[in-house]
């Protein structure tokens, strides 16, 4: 192979690259992203049924009430996670 | 000759590639009309393209505000007028927001196109007070409901503690631990239900800065309430695993007192 036809060879390479990656961004730039996360969800929103506490004022029973108790903290950390969430959200910038 | 074939072979691997290059875009994009120029494929392709950051957008916000549509439907404390006028709001911006993409995939034209897409910036504002108001009025639902428990809890281990008192035990500490507990209880209540108050009334600013301001500033404060409540029931939290083991332990040297059921306490 004469050396100027090693040039013209690898040029064309490069010319093969490159169509190759902006073909690549153009495909990427019209896919769809994944959906964002949202901090509710099925079991993180403990309704009422969790709050009612059991009957007596047993040891056993105290103890209860405080994982009940938990519960329902956990539950509003999920909610404070949730309003910092939307208050702090950012739109897709539409191009039009 | 060699060389001559060598030269040949590879100007034809030149020409393919090249020919790949320009082949490879238009078959991304699909078939187009039939003697579409260059300006008109371009176009096509932005067209696409601003459809899909579209329908990006769009199910963004549809998934957020399904999830609290999801959350509201647990309220048990806010009033049925506040709780209705929220589900109200958010289904109707899902509706909106659904019927909206469908418009959009089926445009036709740029223009119409792109004032579908305007609508969608317009109506951020909406959705930009709809989300954190209503996350904040559950937040504060819940936070309600976390002092009813408590109250429940308090006067379960106030009877535990007038039985140790009616035992001779010395009951000082229990009582000052429980008398901090209502207070924090006590205190967050009256966040929680400051954080309702601070923004069941807002509305869309629909583009005016001074009521956005407003807005904003009155849903930061309402979240300095519930963070001020969580603090409160973090602290009373503690206070009543205090009193709990305390009592344990007074129990395990009058093992009478453990038992006691005289009232049941249910929420």
């Amino acid at each position: 192979m004469t050396s100027k036809s090693k040039v013209i060879f690898w040029i064309i390479a490069i010319i093969v690259v490159v169509g190759l990656i902006w073909w690549y961004s153009q495909w990427q730039a019209g896919s769809p992203a994944a959906p964002e996360q949202s901090p509710y969800s099925a079991t993180s929103t403990s309704g009422t049924s969790s709050s009612v506490l059991p009957q007596g004022n047993s040891n056993t029973a105290l103890d209860q009430s405080l994982q009940t108790i938990d519960s329902q903290l956990s539950g509003l950390s999920s909610d404070s996670a949730s309003i910092d969430q939307g208050l702090n959200d950012q739109p897709i910038v539409q191009g039009q | 000759m060699i060389q001559k074939g060598k030269r040949a072979a590879m100007l034809l691997v030149g020409v393919m590639a090249i020919s790949a290059i320009v082949a490879l875009p238009v078959m991304a994009q699909g078939p187009t009309a039939a003697g579409s120029s260059p300006g008109a494929k371009a176009l096509k392709v932005n067209e696409s393209r601003t459809i899909n950051r579209a329908n990006q957008e769009i199910d963004r916000r549809v998934q957020r505000l399904d999830a609290l549509n999801l959350r509201l439907q647990e309220v048990k404390k806010l009033s049925d007028p506040e709780r209705n006028t929220l589900q109200n709001t958010v289904q109707n911006q899902i509706q909106v927001l659904n019927q909206l993409k469908l418009k959009i995939d089926g445009d036709t034209d740029t223009t119409t196109l792109r004032e579908d897409v305007q609508s969608i910036t317009k109506s951020y504002r909406i959705y930009a007070l709809v989300i954190p108001q209503s996350a904040l009025m559950a937040a504060a639902d819940r936070a309600l409901a976390i002092v009813d428990t408590m109250n429940s809890l308090a006067q379960k281990l106030q009877e535990r503690i007038t039985a140790e008192i009616s035992a001779g035990k010395d009951v000082s500490t229990l009582q000052t631990l429980i008398s901090d507990f209502n207070s924090k209880v006590a205190d967050a209540k009256i966040q929680a239900q400051g954080a309702i108050d601070k923004v069941s009334g807002l509305q869309p600013d629909n583009g005016d800065k001074t009521i956005m301001d407003s807005n904003t500033q009155a849903m930061k404060d309402a979240r300095g309430m519930i963070q001020k409540a969580q603090q409160d029931f973090v602290a009373a939290r503690k206070d009543a695993g205090q009193m709990v083991k305390d009592l344990k332990q007074m129990s395990s040297v009058n093992p009478t007192s453990a038992t006691s059921t005289a009232t049941s306490s249910q929420q």
